[in-house]
C-alpha cells in the first residue's frame, strides 16, 4: 500500500482523547509534489490529523508513516506553520529573526546563526516576498504579512513537505488568492498540504480535497462540484460557512 | 549635593562596592527583563522573588544557631529561588489552569517560613528590613564575589541560548517541532529568572524586586524593534536607574533601594505618556 514516494501514509488510523473517537479507520496516502487541503467542520479533526502526521498526538490504532519512518524521527524535515492564535503580536522580533527560527534543528544546536542560515532565510524571505521587509518588526506587519512570514519561516527548514494549519483563518478573499499563488510556486519543489476552513478559492491550485470528519473521504478536485461538499457534510459544513460569516 | 556622592565613591570603599553590585546586577536584570517581559511571565518572577525570602531566612536560621559563618543567606535565597522556579515551571507545564493558583502558594509561603525562621533566630537582628527592602550599601567584598560569580553565569547561559530562548518565548508549538527541547528551556528562563532575583535581592530586596526586573525592560521595550536592541537598552536603563538612585539617595540619606524604584517608575511613566501623546497626534 505504501508506494515508494510516499510522503505521509495513514494505514487505518483511529484516534481519540479519551472519549469518542475523533478520526476513525483513516488511510490516506501523500505523495511527492502533492497539493492538497484538508477541510472540514469544525471539531472534524483536521488539526488532530496534522498533529498526529507531526508524532505530536499517538493514535490508538492503526499506524503513521512520515517518509517511511516514525513522525517523531523524521518531523524536522516537515516545515510547519502552526494555528498562530496563541502568539503574542506585540512581541519585540524582527522579520529577520521569525525566519531564522525555521534554522533551528537543521543541525543548528546553540551559539549564533551561521551564514548558511542566514542565506536560507533570505531565500525564503525572498519567495514571499517580504525581503525588503526583513529588518521590520514582526508587530507592524499586516495579517497578510504575517501569514506570509510563517510560511517563509516554514520554508527556511528547507523541507521536503509543507504543512500549514489554517493559513488563510481571517484573510480577506484577495490575501488569501495571493497566498496561495505563493503556495502554489512552492510546490514545483516541495510537497504542500494546507488545512482550511473554506474552500471557496482553493480549487484551482489544490490538486487533492481531503474531507475529514471522523472519517476520511478524498477527492480530486476537478470532481469537486458545487454540490459535492454539502453531500459530503450535510447541515455542518452550511453551520460552518454561517458561523464565519456572522463572525465577521 | 552629587559633589558630596562623588567624594564618598572615591573615599569608601562601600560605596564603590554599591555602585559595583549595581552595575552587575544590572546587566543580568537587562538581559534576563527582557526576556520576563517579552514572554509575559511578571507574576511568575513575582512569586520566585517572594519565596526567595524563605531560603534567606533558614540560611540566617541555621548561620546563628549552628554558628555557620560561612553560611551566607544569599546560599539560601538562592537554593530558594531555583526551587521556586522549577515548582512553578513544573506545574505550570503540566497543569496550566492552577498555574497562578500555585504560584500565589509559593509567593506567600514562601514569606511565612522566612517570617517565622528570622523571628525564631536569637539575638537582635535587623536583617529583616534588609531582605524585604535591600541594603545596596552593605555588600561586602564576599558578596560581591558571589554576585559577580552569579552574574557571569546568568548573561552567559541567556546569551549562549538566545536563538533557543527566543523563538520558545515567541512561538512554543512552533520550536517544538524544529527539536528544540521546548520543556527544558523554559525551565532554564524560569531558573536564569530565580537566579537573577537573587541578584536584585542585594540591590532592591525581595519587595521591589519584581519592579527592577521589569521597569527596565519596559522601558527599553517602547524604544525596540528586536529582542536583542531590547536586552542592550534594557541593561543601560537598570544601570543608570540604579546609579541615579544612588546618587540622589546619598545626601539626604533616603533608602536607596526604594529611590531607585521611584526613579524607574516615575521614567516608565514618563516615557508612557510621552509616548502616548506622539502617537495620539
Amino acid at each position: 500500500m505504501a508506494e515508494k514516494n510516499s510522503i505521509i501514509v495513514f494505514e487505518n488510523l483511529s484516534f481519540s482523547y479519551g472519549g469518542p473517537p475523533v478520526l476513525e479507520d483513516v488511510n490516506l496516502t501523500i505523495g511527492e509534489r502533492e497539493f492538497a487541503c484538508v477541510v472540514g467542520p469544525n471539531g472534524g479533526g483536521k488539526t488532530t490529523l496534522v498533529k498526529l502526521a507531526l508524532g505530536l498526538l499517538k493514535p490508538i490504532a492503526g499506524s503513521i508513516r512520515l517518509f517511511g519512518k516514525p513522525p517523531a524521527e523524521v518531523r524536522s524535515r516537515v516545515g510547519y506553520m502552526p494555528q498562530h492564535v496563541h502568539l503574542d503580536p506585540k512581541f519585540p522580533v524582527s522579520v529577520m529573526d521569525v525566519v531564522l527560527m525555521g534554522r533551528l534543528g537543521n543541525g543548528h544546536s546553540f551559539g549564533p546563526y551561521r551564514q548558511q542560515d542566514k542565506l536560507a532565510a533570505w531565500t525564503a524571505l525572498r519567495e514571499v516576498g517580504l525581503f525588503d521587509s526583513r529588518n521590520r518588526p514582526f508587530a507592524d506587519l499586516s495579517g497578510g504579512q504575517q501569514r506570509r512570514l510563517f510560511i517563509a519561516r516554514a520554508v527556511a527548514c528547507e523541507p521536503e513537505l509543507l504543512l500549514l494549519d489554517e493559513p488563510t483563518a481571517n484573510l480577506d478573499p484577495k490575501v488569501e488568492q495571493e497566498l496561495y499563488q505563493v503556495l502554489s510556486e512552492l510546490n514545483q519543489r516541495m510537497a504542500v498540504v494546507v488545512v482550511s476552513h473554506d474552500m471557496a478559492f482553493v480549487s484551482q491550485f489544490v490538486k487533492r480535497v481531503i474531507c475529514v470528519k471522523r472519517g476520511v473521504h478524498i477527492h480530486p478536485t476537478s470532481e469537486i462540484r458545487d454540490g459535492t461538499l454539502s453531500e459530503v457534510f450535510g447541515t455542518d459544513l452550511r453551520m460552518v460557512r454561517h458561523d464565519k460569516h456572522a463572525g465577521e | 549635593m552629587f559633589t558630596e556622592f562623588f567624594q564618598a565613591v572615591t573615599e569608601y570603599t562601600f560605596m564603590q562596592y554599591a555602585l559595583l553590585t549595581g552595575i552587575l546586577a544590572g546587566i543580568a536584570c537587562g538581559i534576563v527583563g527582557t526576556y520576563v517581559v517579552a514572554r509575559r511571565i511578571t507574576y511568575i518572577a513575582g512569586g520566585i522573588a517572594h519565596a526567595v525570602l524563605g531560603g534567606m531566612g533558614i540560611a540566617f536560621y541555621i548561620s546563628v544557631v549552628y554558628d555557620l559563618e560561612k553560611l551566607h543567606p544569599l546560599y539560601g535565597a538562592i537554593i530558594a529561588a531555583l526551587a521556586a522556579a522549577v515548582t512553578i515551571g513544573l506545574v505550570s507545564l503540566r497543569a496550566r489552569e492552577r498555574e497562578d493558583t500555585v504560584i500565589g502558594a509559593i509567593w506567600a509561603v514562601g514569606m511565612a517560613v522566612g517570617i517565622l525562621f528570622i523571628a525564631r533566630t536569637p539575638g537582635y537582628n535587623e536583617n529583616l528590613m534588609s531582605y524585604l527592602f535591600g541594603n545596596i550599601l552593605m555588600v561586602s567584598a564576599a558578596d560581591l564575589w558571589l554576585i559577580g560569580a552569579l552574574d557571569i553565569i546568568v548573561v552567559f547561559i541567556a546569551l549562549f541560548f538566545y536563538n533557543q530562548l527566543q523563538a520558545v518565548c515567541f512561538d512554543e508549538e512552533f520550536s517544538r517541532i524544529r527539536g528544540v527541547n521546548v520543556e527544558f528551556f523554559y525551565l532554564l528562563l524560569l531558573c536564569l529568572v530565580a537566579l537573577t532575583v537573587v541578584l536584585l535581592v542585594t540591590v532592591v530586596g525581595v519587595v521591589m524586586v519584581i519592579a527592577l526586573l521589569t521597569l527596565p525592560a519596559a522601558v527599553a521595550g517602547l524604544f525596540s524593534r528586536t529582542l536583542r536592541q531590547n536586552m542592550i537598552l534594557a541593561v543601560i536603563f537598570s544601570v543608570v536607574f540604579t546609579t541615579f538612585g544612588l546618587m540622589i539617595s546619598y545626601s539626604p540619606n533616603l533608602p536607596a533601594g526604594a529611590t531607585i524604584i521611584i526613579i524607574a517608575g516615575i521614567t516608565y511613566l514618563l516615557v508612557m505618556v510621552g509616548k502616548g501623546r506622539l502617537s495620539a497626534r
